[in-house]
């Protein structure tokens, strides 16, 4: 009964810092990409070609720099549905100045605008403490209205042929560009946050939220940080989506936002936020890209593609719950 | 010598209560300055004004010999003021290194990119000075025991170079070899001309630190002395006189432990200096836990309500037979009630109706099988429990503080219970509600239902109980078998530990 006796109680040492943040719930993802890889080779020995990897990688790019961003959005105590309509509505925008201010010019406004929808949740986030949730689900919609407006309703097809053969389609020492962009955003989003007080600050905040106002943490200037960073990605998203589709859709890839979530939670991001890293992005991502690319291979309707994806989704969250329950103990 | 720190004629309310009438305290260089107080006194209000985290209504504020406004926290901290909170202010999922230096981290370079190995120099040394140099520095803190992280908290701000420490409670969490470590590393700090300010409610900790000693009683200021006093002295200024007698109830009936009727409850308890001390309740008998916040009573409470996950490590019977609660549906279902800590937090839906808010309650097989959404005739209930009230589907916030209570405590009585489990049924309401409580509470020990009462207001539960057991440390001090107001300074000095400090003076 004594509190006395529990305090005494030293605990053992942990070894689990030799592993950064992998505990052994996280190698079942691993050993899942692993299976869902020889799954892929028995059925067809092409898979491991050269021309599929990238092929593979070209198809899970949207979806990483999504993920990047949304993981840490989680990380912080936060939550981006937004990203899928900023996407459209920046691409939408870039494209259609396009032809005034070059491609150059493009790429800068897709960012800009990206950027500015990411600003504009943050600051509502900081400044009133409202749910994450519903401001940045208003975002969508008032981003999606613009999108819409501003194409009219039907997707513009006039992309100049240099930019999506430049991003979309050529390749750097044998890596498509638009894989190294994906790569890049996921190496400064993991430089941000393993090198940097940003970093520091956004586990602080999804850890312990009070604990970092009464540290001196400027919480309300991270938040608005955190938001534009998301916007930002999904700026860096609509150049990659609208190069590689040749055309800005007023609605893009409207699922992706909600992939992205699914694959940070499937790869051991903690949903009430302060844990997890890049790499476990980067799992969730793979796996996810795995498991529909060799749903395809094997010839299963989209249908039962769709119902895998809930089914990997659930089993993500109930290994979330796991992980907590095993963390407290 | 001018005071560092001078606060003059502070007062602050938080809603209804008076938080601090007209304190006023001198914080010198190189001085222990400790708080002594009971529960509700306005220790850590003061405190935390010290620290910038609440601005008092009135009252004036001196640093460094010049009047200021008050601090706010980036104020306080820029001033050189650094703050270990009675709750910790870590990030569980965050390093000891991460922790020690957020919001304050050595770099100042434009992209902010972190100094690691800076910060692992200096978080060794901190931690040293604290006596947790061997520590893995890279473990989450959510990791560690409670007494190393309140040990982390204290190295934080110790990390900030303070020249005024603020210390709230911090040595409840600790051991006696941590607080004897904890003890010398304030000793050097007053050396180095640091101001500290203790926060505490351990008389043997003031008895052997104190430069100064504040005493405080409900919120106002008893005395400010300078010099090291003994625990008799404090002890006496604690208790000291000022307690005005309490009008003695008619007792209930008291039945006779020895009279072969097994107890409803018992519990096991370690005992101050060795042994163990069984809490029984009987049918038909209040018993009260009295102590500081801390003192293990709230352990007790979630044992007995079921909200203890390692419950079945506590020797607990009911009516004889031994059981383990493991959740609350569970203890209800063996017949406790519980009347939960913090009524607007844990008690009331406050946007729900007074009815039903009063009907929220298991509901027997019969009410089960209606679709009504309450229970019975909600204004025959209000009234006999005495609620003011217009309408019973007004929201329950339009209820004072005290018929709110009362319709919590409703929502058990019209439940089938033995025991009650009551949690400060009277914090916080006016004298005429909680008179009404108390009639309600003998009520309930009139059918026969026996009631565990946690209470940090002594006079309720000196008038109360028909016996009181005292904790400190979670451990049991002693037990008054019908307590009088006589008992009074004697309870007062246990909960402190003042009993303790003095076996101990005795030992040496």
């Amino acid at each position: 009964m004594s509190s006395q006796s529990s305090i005494n109680q030293a605990s053992p040492p942990k070894v689990r810092h030799l592993f950064g943040h992998i505990g052994y719930a996280d190698l079942m993802l691993p050993l899942l990409i692993l299976l869902l890889a020889l799954v892929a080779v028995m059925i067809e020995p092409r898979f491991l070609s050269t021309n599929n990897l990238l092929n593979l990688l070209r198809q899970l790019t949207p979806l990483l720099i999504f993920a990047a961003a949304q993981g840490i959005v989680i990380m912080s105590g936060g939550l981006d549905l937004s990203q899928s309509s900023v996407l459209s509505v920046a691409g939408v925008a870039g494209v259609l100045v396009m032809p005034q201010l070059g491609i150059g010019g493009g790429v800068c406004i897709m960012i800009a605008v990206g950027a500015f929808c990411g600003l504009f949740s943050g600051f509502v986030v900081a400044a009133t403490g409202a749910s994450p949730l519903i401001v940045t689900l208003s975002a969508l919609s008032i981003t999606q209205a613009f999108a819409l407006i501003l194409a009219n309703g039907v997707p513009i097809y006039d992309v100049p042929g240099e930019y999506t053969d430049l991003v979309g389609f050529t390749s750097l020492a044998g890596i498509p560009v638009m894989v190294l962009i994906g790569l890049a955003v996921l190496a400064c989003c993991w430089i941000l946050l393993r090198f940097t007080v940003f970093g520091r600050y956004v586990y602080a905040m999804g850890s312990n939220y009070s604990a970092a106002l009464h540290s001196g943490v400027d919480v309300r200037f991270y938040t608005v940080l955190v938001y534009v960073l998301s916007g930002t990605c999904a700026g860096i998203g609509a150049v990659v989506v609208t190069a590689w589709t040749s055309a800005a859709q007023p609605i893009a890839a409207p699922n992706l936002a909600l992939q992205a979530l699914a694959s940070v939670v499937l790869g051991g991001v903690a949903l009430k936020g302060g844990s997890g890293g890049m790499i476990h992005v980067v799992f969730g991502v793979v796996t996810l890209g795995m498991l529909s690319n060799v749903l395809n291979m094997i010839g299963v309707s989209a249908y039962f593609q769709t119902l895998a994806v809930g089914l990997v989704i659930l089993l993500a969250v109930c290994l979330d719950r796991l992980r907590q329950r095993s963390a407290r103990r | 010598m001018t005071p560092l720190l001078r606060l003059v004629d502070v007062s602050k309310s938080f809603g209804a209560t008076r938080a601090l009438r007209g304190v006023s305290i001198d914080i010198f260089p190189g001085e222990i300055h400790c708080i002594i107080g009971e529960n509700g006194a306005g220790k850590s209000t003061l405190g935390r004004i010290c620290g910038g985290f609440v601005r008092p209504d009135t009252g004036s504020f001196w640093y460094g010999g010049k009047e200021v406004p008050f601090f706010s926290p980036e104020e306080a901290r820029a001033a050189g003021l650094a703050m270990v909170f009675q709750e910790l202010s870590l990030a569980p999922d965050l390093s000891i290194q991460d922790n020690l230096f957020l919001g304050a981290e050595p770099t100042r370079n434009p992209l902010r990119v972190l100094r690691r190995s800076r910060e692992r120099s200096e978080c060794q040394s901190v931690l040293e000075a604290v006596g947790l140099g061997r520590i893995e520095i890279r473990q989450p803190v959510g990791q560690l025991p409670p007494g190393q992280q309140q040990l982390v908290e204290i190295s934080k701000a110790l990390a900030r170079n303070p020249r005024i420490l603020v210390l709230d409670e911090p040595s409840a969490m600790l051991s006696l070899a941590e607080r004897k470590h904890l003890h010398g590393i304030v000793g050097e700090l007053r050396a180095n001309g640091t101001a500290i300010v203790f926060v505490t409610h351990h008389v043997s900790e003031v008895a052997e630190l104190a430069d100064r000693v504040t005493v405080l009683r409900n919120g106002a200021l008893v005395e400010s002395i300078a010099g090291r006093q003994t625990v008799d002295q404090i002890v006496e200024r604690l208790g000291g006189g000022g307690i005005p007698a309490v009008q003695r109830p008619q007792r209930r009936v008291v039945q006779n432990p020895d009279n072969g009727t097994a107890d409803l409850l018992s519990i096991v308890v370690p005992r101050l200096n060795g042994g163990t001390e069984a809490i029984r309740v009987a049918p038909g008998e209040v018993v009260g836990l009295y102590g500081v916040i801390g003192c293990g009573s709230e352990r007790i409470a979630s044992i007995v309500s079921g909200q203890a996950s390692d419950a079945a490590s506590v020797a607990m019977e009911l009516e004889g037979q031994k059981i383990a609660v493991n959740t609350p549906v569970r203890a209800r279902r063996l017949g406790i009630g519980h009347l939960p800590n913090g009524r607007a937090a844990n008690g009331i839906l406050p946007t729900r109706s007074i009815s039903e808010n009063l009907y929220l309650r298991p509901r027997s097989r019969k009410q089960r099988a209606s679709l009504a959404p309450t229970g019975g005739d909600p204004d025959k209930e209000l009234s006999e429990i005495g609620v003011r009230y217009g309408n019973a589907k007004d929201p329950i916030t339009s209820l004072s503080g005290g018929n709110q209570q009362k319709v919590l405590i409703g929502r058990l009585l019209g439940s089938d219970l033995r025991l009650l489990l009551l949690e400060e049924p009277t914090a916080g309401i006016d004298i005429a509600a909680k008179a009404d409580v108390h009639n309600l509470l003998r009520k309930c020990t009139g059918k026969g239902w026996g009631i565990l009462l946690v209470s940090s207001d002594l006079e309720e539960a000196i008038a109360l109980s028909d016996r009181i057991h005292t904790m400190f440390d979670g451990q049991c001090v002693r037990t008054y078998s019908a307590p009088t107001t006589g008992d009074m300074s004697s309870i007062s000095a246990d909960v402190v530990g003042a009993t303790h400090a003095k076996d101990r003076e005795e030992v040496l």
